[in-house]
């Protein structure tokens, strides 16, 4: 039985719990990708981001790439942690996790998931600088 | 008729609201409702490419919106 696991949380991510989700004895592949706040952007100091959702339509837009990631890469668990408000210098925002029977779904799909995220689902990074504080235009 | 707007990210800034209820005339459509956010916000205007979410489907520009409509103003996303 396949399964979603997304979340939005205010306090830490934690690496084990996504892996123990994800985690499913038909599958061999099992992949994390953690993505943790940098100290710098674009030559300023980032002391930290502060991240903010649309929640209800963050479940939806996630369910629809989770759908992709199964007819394209056919894979078992697609899990995805974000965290909201502040997060500091070195705490995981991200976390996306793919179980799959062999490793390139499960890497491809990761991947996958990940630019899905930053393409289409409603969250917003704003960061602080010395120079203040600025919300996050993405690059094309 | 009342129509609800949610504002994220930078649009929360532009608009200094993160809620608001608008009163417009009916038969308004997702494109007079930018064309008004526009007039109203400096910078809320098509340069920012946000889309529209309305009911928390995303709507095309021809969408006619209905009282209590909840319409959210979704910048570019930029999680991860």
């Amino acid at each position: 039985m396949q399964s979603n696991f997304f979340r939005l949380k205010n306090e830490p991510l934690s690496e084990s719990e996504a892996m123990a989700l994800i985690q499913d004895d038909t599958c061999g592949a099992n992949v994390l990708f953690v993505g943790t706040v940098r100290n710098n952007a674009k030559g300023s100091v980032v002391s930290h981001l502060e991240f903010e959702a649309y929640e209800p339509m963050v479940h939806r837009e996630l369910q629809v790439i989770a759908d992709e990631l199964r007819t394209e890469f056919g894979v078992m668990h697609v899990l995805l942690f974000h965290r909201l408000g502040k997060v500091a210098v070195g705490e995981a925002a991200v976390i996306a996790a793919v179980s799959s029977a062999h490793r390139e779904a499960a890497f491809r799909a990761t991947e996958a998931l990940m630019t899905g995220l930053k393409k289409s689902v409603p969250i917003w990074k704003k960061e602080y600088t010395a120079d203040g504080a600025v919300w996050v235009t993405p690059t094309p | 008729m009342k129509i609800s707007i949610l504002f994220f990210g930078v649009a929360q800034e532009l608009a200094s609201a993160r809620q608001m209820v608008m009163e417009m005339p009916d038969d308004t459509s997702v494109a007079n409702l930018r064309h008004e956010l526009a007039i109203r916000f400096n910078g809320l205007d098509d340069t920012l490419a946000y889309a529209v979410a309305v009911n928390e489907k995303i709507s095309q520009m021809d969408r006619i919106l209905n009282e209590g409509d909840v319409v959210a103003i979704l910048p570019p996303v930029s999680g991860g």
